[in-house]
């Protein structure tokens, strides 16, 4: 009954008599409101005016008694001696109304109801003003009741908890509703491609498992702001919520893509529906694109709702008070110009930073290969048996010994260089940072000092020093194992675009060395960091990124459909994800995999096992190294060439999946099944 | 002639009359072979074995067989939804996996496969795009189609809320979208009430006349019989007969004579001639063409098959009914007479497709019946008296055989050389006249 009482409110709010009508009290009620308003803000500007307005009549009136009263004493009086009250009053009387028009201007509140008009038309006109309005009368009847409630004392402090994430969620599900329509609307095109990416979308609503999903993101997004402790510093809380909502959504729209994008081809087959479509005239290659389309089309919808709210929200955190801060932007201690807090939440999270890390040390790769050679041969000269029967094999294991040797240098060369003893110094380049000093971006400085135990309650002081520059060495207080940040001027970068830093172990001023050797890992970064664009700009890529990542997912789905059953496909999809979202952790974890033994045994099945995790590692690298999520978190810049880079290859593979797709499906006999 | 008023019959069936002339085929299977492969690539069934035949241009083609004798797998091959094994199979002229036929074919598949989320209407305007009708033609169809059907009234409601009548329905729907050249229904009655089955049969009939061409498949003879022009009966996979109705149906060592009444005494007459001829050994039995029966054609087919031992993938004839479902036999008939008797004391049922098809009930009955009264829903009288008795009569009573009168007959009132002429005249081998 509810069903079908629905259904004929969709019917009606479809139907273009309503629509018209619909429109036209819409704009009546603009108007009626614009009007009354004017009328209203007329009086109030008369009734604001009125003393002024009687100040000058009464001023007018005692001039006119004071020229009458000379006059009948025979004494002239000049003109401006007489005006001059009556000038002063004038001028005031106008800078009075012009604040009084700018307080009752129509103009704001005139294009205010504009906007909300032409949204409420396009809604109409959508086919959604009934549900809209359903929406917002349902969201205003329960917050009405709570707030009446809460008049009459039954509850209290309720409103606040349960505003922000119903408010939330009816925004989220009107965004949802009006870009399916309008994404329907887009589809609604008469031809194969377009007509069954349309019915992906109509499926997508009406099919309780999508459903779920849809309405799982729409909640959890919502009611996750209200997890955030609010104690933080406000750049943790901002990078919780962003790491949390963005990961979060992701993970939940790409298991829905993944899911649906196998069931939109699968379960056609399986169910036989599939005959009806193919038997019209519909290619394989127009069913698979309309397949795609439609499910990408869902994609973004999903995409555009999550990621707009994400953006929405963060934007609102922004604008609360960061730790030392007494109101938003504004400092607590005025002799600064910024709080801790609100420069790293600006220079660190919420922005497009540019990352340059530090460059290697020069190497005398000569005298690196010939102290190679002797370690090798001095390795050699101490075995106990030789390293293999045939030459080849000695070669090979030969070349083997000398890579890990070569490594093992390298890392040991770097740490060193990473590492200054008690009371040294060590100088440390970073290039690449013309556009820094060419934007005159603040450049910042993040390290990490660890030495000994890295006790936490120990403090060191670390002097750094920047020849670039006129200023004098800064010496800083820094507990251990912590990154830091440090604020650099663009003017220390050379014309090179070089930056380079003296860091002496101890305090310069002092004479102090530290207890111990310091060393600046590469983990957590030493690095340097540039702002080189806007977060909106930023966030913008980023989720273009994440749009790709499903477009490409939905593929992978489609085209394992066409030949695998629904629970099979449905698992090599989302084997394939996981690959793809793990390969740089795959990758990374290969190399500690053993495939050898200590004595030189080849284990053969790791050795499969870890090349085949290697094919997979690799397949997926530039999927891996998009990281939109992490960059987000971190405010870094994806740069359009990275980001056309990952589209192109992410959408060649795309491409190659569904001729795959398409072969496959040209191949197949439809009517034989076996996914029951 | 020598009788006069005597009639022959020409054995025109309603879907031909006014008909295009058969032309080229639309399709033609050359020896058409399917076999089933397993996991392996073991061969593990063999669903059609060299099968050909070819549906000309305007005929309503039917395929006959049992369960599980390749109708829906030939299909399947002609609408390239299955590779054949063996052969060729071409429709317009092209493989059936080329695209641009299929703008000319519409499907009904032996189950109505839609999807269950949209409603009546949604699905016909989906499947009016893939064949890019532009949204007038679309909007027009699909009211039309739904009218039709009688499902103006349930088109807003979810597909997987129909009955599978309902569903049917919906499905004929669907495969007309597109005012198709070559229809293809498998199984196009499977679930509708004897209504919907009255209904679809003169749509078939009614579409047959406007020159479409259809391969009706079905194994529910009175279905086929009343509509097709030509058959093919499969068994095994193989073709058992091909023909039209009459080649297949009729006779040809009998013979009827129809002419205007004659009396008792003139039939007694004529019988006692052709006795005296024959030396007492024949005496007419009846006066009309006999006409074998689809059914019995079929049953005699299939039991033919059976003794030569013909392996079949399908079912095969079935024993009693078991037990647990015969329990409750007799409530189950006296509910399924309740529902019928529902169905015809006028249920609120979708107005059929009057078309001068429908006012006919058989192709027997088009000269020697009179005109069956036509209820206000267009639904002939006469026809759910038969549904209601469980029987089909209208054919029976026409060609039943008088019975033999038991009394003397008189001899002088008979012409002779009328007889003579009749008896002569079944000697030259047209079997028009032989008893």
């Amino acid at each position: 009954m509810i069903a079908k009482w629905l259904s004929a409110c969709d019917r009606l709010q479809q139907s273009r008599w309503f629509k018209i009508v619909a429109s036209v009290i819409v704009v009546a009620i603009a108007a009626v409101l614009f009007i009354s308003y004017s009328v209203a803000s007329a009086k109030a500007r008369d009734a604001a005016m009125a003393p002024v307005r009687e100040a000058q009549a009464d001023l007018r009136k005692q001039a006119e008694e004071v020229e009458a009263a000379a006059k009948a004493q025979g004494t002239t009086l000049s003109s401006e001696e007489l005006n001059r009250p009556l000038d002063t009053m004038d001028a005031t009387a106008r800078v009075v109304e012009g604040i009084v028009s700018a307080q009752h201007s129509v103009a704001g509140v005139g294009a205010g109801l504009a906007i909300i008009t032409a949204v409420a038309l396009v809604v109409i006109w959508l086919g959604l003003g009934i549900t809209y309005f359903a929406l917002i009368a349902a969201c205003a009847i329960v917050l009405g009741s709570v707030w009446g409630l809460e008049r009459l004392g039954a509850i209290r402090g309720v409103l606040p908890i349960i505003m922000p994430p119903l408010v939330g969620v009816v925004g989220l599900m009107a965004s949802f509703t009006a870009l399916m329509r309008l994404g329907a609307l887009l589809l609604s095109a008469s031809n194969p491609v377009f007509s069954i990416a349309r019915n992906v979308l109509t499926e997508a609503v009406r099919l309780r498992v999508s459903l779920v999903f849809i309405i799982l993101l729409m909640f959890s997004l919502a009611a996750l702001p209200l997890l955030l402790t609010q104690d933080q510093p406000l750049r943790y809380r901002v990078q919780a919520f962003l790491q949390y909502a963005t990961g979060g959504s992701f993970l939940l729209i790409a298991l829905l893509i993944v899911l649906f994008s196998v069931a939109t081809v699968a379960t056609e087959q399986r169910d036989k529906i599939i005959w009806q479509t193919v038997t019209k005239p519909v290619a394989a290659w127009q069913y698979l694109l309309g397949k795609w389309i439609g499910v990408g089309t869902l994609a973004a919808v999903l995409l555009a709702v999550s990621s707009s709210g994400i953006f929405i929200f963060t934007e609102f955190l922004r604008r609360q008070p960061a730790q030392g801060e007494s109101s938003a932007f504004v400092a607590s201690d005025t002799t600064q110009m910024m709080s801790e807090d609100r420069l790293m939440l600006e220079t660190q999270v919420l922005t497009s930073k540019t990352r340059v890390g530090l460059s290697r040390p020069d190497i005398d790769f000569e005298a690196l290969d010939r102290e190679i050679e002797n370690r090798v041969k001095t390795e050699f000269d101490n075995l106990q048996q030789p390293l293999g029967t045939t030459p080849e094999q000695v070669a090979a294991n030969r070349e083997k010994l000398a890579n890990e040797i070569r490594e093992g240098l390298l890392k040991s060369v770097d740490e060193e260089y990473r590492t200054i003893a008690p009371g040294g110094n060590q100088r440390f380049w970073f290039s690449g940072l013309q556009r820094a000093r060419d934007s005159a971006s603040p450049v910042i400085l993040r390290y990490k000092v660890q030495s000994g135990g890295n006790m936490p309650d120990q403090m060191y002081r670390v002097t750094f020093a920047f020849p670039g520059g006129n200023d004098p060495p800064a010496v800083v207080e820094t507990p251990l194992d912590q990154p830091q940040t440090m604020r650099l001027s663009h003017r220390l970068i050379d014309a090179e675009g070089n930056l380079v830093v003296d860091i002496i172990n101890g305090d310069i001023e002092r004479g102090t060395p530290n207890p111990l050797s310091i060393t600046f890992p590469p983990e957590d970064g030493f690095e340097l960091s540039y702002v080189s664009g806007s977060f909106t700009a930023n966030y913008f890529r980023l989720m273009t990124v994440l749009w790709v990542k499903l477009l490409f997912l939905a593929m992978v789905g489609i085209t394992a459909s066409t030949f695998m059953s629904f629970p099979v496909a449905t698992l090599v999809a989302i084997v394939t994800f996981w690959a793809a979202e793990g390969s740089n952790f795959l990758l990374k974890s290969l190399e500690s995999f053993e495939t050898q033994t200590q004595d030189g045994k080849t284990l053969w099945i790791n050795m499969g096992i870890g090349k085949i995790a290697e094919g997979i590692g690799y397949t997926f690298k530039i999927y891996a190294d998009l990281r939109p999520t992490s960059r987000l978190v971190e405010g870094e810049s994806l740069p359009w060439s990275t980001l056309l880079f990952g589209t192109v290859v992410l959408l060649l593979v795309t491409a190659i999946l569904y001729v795959i797709g398409v072969y496959i499906f040209r191949k197949r006999e439809l009517a034989i099944y076996s996914g029951h | 002639m020598t009788q006069a008023g005597s009639t022959v019959q020409t054995g025109l069936r309603p879907s031909q009359a006014g008909r295009p002339s058969a032309g080229e085929p639309v399709v033609v299977c050359s020896q058409l072979t399917k076999t089933f492969k397993d996991f392996w690539m073991r061969d593990y069934a063999k669903a059609v074995q060299t099968l050909s035949f070819e549906i000309r241009r305007h005929e309503v083609f039917g395929l006959l067989g049992p369960n599980g004798s390749g109708k829906s797998t030939t299909i399947k091959m002609i609408l390239g939804l299955l590779t054949p094994s063996s052969g060729r199979v071409s429709v317009f002229g092209k493989l059936p996996t080329d695209v641009t036929i299929k703008k000319r074919i519409g499907y009904l598949p032996e189950e109505s496969y839609l999807y269950p989320f949209l409603n009546a209407r949604e699905t016909l305007d989906y499947y009016g795009k893939l064949f890019e009708l532009d949204h007038r033609t679309r909007g027009r169809r699909v009211d039309e189609l739904l009218d039709m059907l009688g499902m103006t009234g349930a088109q807003f409601r979810p597909v997987r809320e129909y009955s599978k009548g309902m569903q049917r329905r919906l499905g004929i729907a669907q495969a007309l979208i597109n005012d198709p050249d070559f229809l293809i229904l498998d199984e196009p009655t499977t679930g509708l009430d004897p209504i919907g089955t009255r209904q679809i049969k003169d749509l078939i009939i009614e579409l047959g006349r406007r020159g479409k061409t259809i391969l009706l498949s079905s194994h529910l003879l009175s279905d086929v019989e009343e509509c097709v022009d030509r058959l093919v009966i499969l068994y095994g996979g193989t073709k058992r007969a091909e023909g039209t109705c009459d080649n297949l149906l009729t006779t040809q060592d009998r013979t009827t004579i129809e002419t205007d009444q004659l009396d008792e005494a003139t039939i007694a007459e004529i019988d006692r001639i052709v006795q005296a001829r024959t030396g007492g050994k024949q005496s007419i039995r009846k006066v009309s063409k006999p006409r074998q029966t689809l059914e019995a054609l079929f049953l005699d087919i299939v039991e033919k098959a059976k003794t030569e031992q013909v392996a079949t993938s399908g079912a095969t004839s079935g024993g009693q009914t078991a037990a647990f479902l015969r329990a409750g036999e007799d409530a189950n008939q006296l509910q399924g007479e309740a529902v019928i008797d529902k169905l015809v004391k006028g249920e609120p049922e979708p107005a059929p497709v009057v078309t001068p098809a429908a006012k006919t009930s058989g192709p027997a009955s088009a000269s020697t019946e009179p005109a069956a009264p036509v209820r206000k829903d267009g639904v002939n009288e006469n026809l759910i008296g038969d549904l209601i008795s469980g029987t089909k009569t209208v054919e029976a009573q026409v060609a039943k055989p008088k019975p033999v009168e038991s009394e003397p007959v008189k001899t002088d009132s008979v012409d002779l050389s009328v007889i003579g002429k009749l008896i002569n005249k079944s000697d030259d081998g047209s079997g028009e006249a032989k008893s």
